[in-house]
């Protein structure tokens, strides 16, 4: 999938993730897709509860080498 | 036709595994969950405490180190095993750790080199913390607040303020310091490994059973009734673990995002567990006062506030921290071991500067220190009736704030 900008949040564990990709977002454009890589297990329901605060759309969720990796596209 | 029929059960099975075991279960469900084990302690003469176990765990090291006789720490300590809240944080990590096998989620995790010097930090202040308020997240808050204690409310108001103070701080940080940020070396699992996660960690649950059920049927009392402790803390750490319970981002979260979904799930435990516990207290099943600190409200405020930062910076509360730890965050094991380590050091200063020695001149039925005395709602305006109409009010008020923010988002910070 094609993205815009890209943030690893590999090895950082709650509240982190969320944090930073809340941070990333706010200084994107609408309509732009964000990729995040994350090793916390945690970000799996985190990301969607966020995203549905947020309004934001989660476009996929999939699994590379061992990681989670989620394509955001900002609201 | 057979066969099919064969394949279908197994599926059925495999189905419920994953539902139980794999997939993340409501917060709710969890909070709920909590509750019916904490009660279950409380029926069984006992409660559920942290920080006296982690404090333990910092005297050792602090004895191991030598500091023991300054700071005025005694010489002779139970065993990590017998010592009650110890065992209970042991097994609580245990069940942590199982439930992050059977899922397949356990994995070492390293972080970013500076979230170590945020674990130092955050676990510190988490001692301090608690050694000021007599507890931590369950029991300088959690605990009093079941126990109809002000105290717990009161280290609600620091807690809430650290929260959002910590945050900022947090956030600050992020802004201005760039040293540390690269990510780490990831340790890989390989497949084959990770395929035996299963059964790992039912290797685990039945070895902490086989423990428990040895320790019932022994002849050493001490650990007959120990061995509720192994099933109880084992059993929290597989709720925590299942259901990513968390104090600290309960506090937290309206802040960050403005979600309140963990929030609200510890305000329905808190209001299931308050009447249940009333009733315990009311039929005399325990003495509430065994579980209230003499910290009203000095120490639970102060306490409340230094261990709401810390625990932002921490990355988890006290059983948030030790169920991470379950699951493989090297960041909280750091924390941890700071949190044991000034909290031991914090509470002996404490002592040390007669701020938390037990006042004798006192003659009341509760304890008095100069940090604050043993607030017990029942006993100071002398209803229950009206004791549990102001908890009630005060979670309506809570929830009524998180959820107004979770649709305005006016109280969040970034």
């Amino acid at each position: 999938m094609e993205f815009d900008k890209e943030f690893d949040a590999s090895g950082l564990s709650c509240p982190l993730p969320i944090v930073k990709t809340k941070k990333t977002l706010a200084g994107m454009t609408p309509g732009q897709v964000l990729r995040v890589i994350s090793t916390d297990p945690g970000s799996v329901s985190d990301m969607p509860s966020f995203m549905e605060q947020s309004g934001d759309t989660l476009l996929e969720h999939v699994k590379e080498n061992g990681k989670f990796v989620f394509y955001i596209k900002k609201a | 036709m057979n066969a099919r029929k064969k394949a279908d059960w197994v599926a059925g099975f495999q189905l419920d595994y994953k539902t139980l075991f794999v997939k993340k279960w409501s917060s709710y469900m969890g909070a709920l969950l909590l509750v019916m084990v904490v009660l279950a302690l409380m029926i069984s003469g006992m409660f559920w405490g942290v920080f006296g176990g982690v404090k333990f765990w910092g005297d050792s090291f602090n004895n191991l180190i030598g500091l023991g006789p300054i700071l005025g720490i005694p010489k002779e300590l139970e065993s990590w095993g017998l010592h009650r809240m110890s065992l209970m944080n042991m097994t609580l990590v245990l069940g942590a750790f199982c439930a992050a096998l059977l899922s397949k989620e356990f994995a070492i995790n390293l972080t970013p080199k500076i979230e170590y010097v945020w674990a130092m930090l955050g676990g510190s202040l988490m001692g301090i913390g608690a050694a000021l308020a007599g507890g931590c997240t369950t029991g300088g808050f959690f605990n009093p607040v079941l126990h109809a204690s002000p105290a717990g409310w009161t280290m609600w108001v620091g807690l809430v303020a650290g929260a959002a103070l910590g945050f900022k701080l947090l956030l600050w940080t992020m802004e201005n310091i760039d040293w540390g940020s690269a990510a780490p070396p990831t340790i890989a699992i390989p497949d084959s490994l990770k395929n035996r996660f299963p059964l790992l960690g039912l290797m685990v649950a039945v070895a902490c059973l086989v423990w428990a059920v040895q320790w019932i049927g022994s002849d050493n009392k001490q650990l007959v009734t120990r061995a509720v402790l192994i099933l109880a803390g084992f059993a929290i750490g597989f709720i925590f673990h299942r259901s990513r319970l968390c104090f600290a981002r309960a506090f937290r979260e309206p802040f960050v995002t403005g979600e309140g979904e963990m929030t609200k799930a510890l305000i329905l435990a808190l209001a299931v567990g308050i009447p249940l516990a009333a009733l315990l207290f009311q039929k005399k099943v325990i003495d509430p006062y065994v579980a209230i600190p003499a910290t009203f409200w000095i120490g639970s405020l102060l306490g409340g506030l230094i261990f709401g930062i810390g625990m932002v910076f921490a990355g988890g509360c006290a059983s948030g921290s030790l169920w991470r730890m379950g699951e493989g965050h090297v960041k909280l094991w750091v924390a941890m071991f700071f949190f044991a380590w000034m909290g031991s050091t914090a509470s002996a200063m404490l002592k040390k500067l007669n701020l938390s020695v037990i006042d004798e001149t006192n003659l009341e039925i509760y304890e008095r220190t100069n940090l604050g005395f043993q607030a017990y709602w029942p006993d100071m305006i002398g209803s229950w009736g009206w004791t549990l109409s102001l908890c009630a009010l005060l979670l309506l008020l809570w929830y009524g704030l998180v959820r107004y923010n979770e649709s305005t988002e006016k109280f969040t910070l970034m």
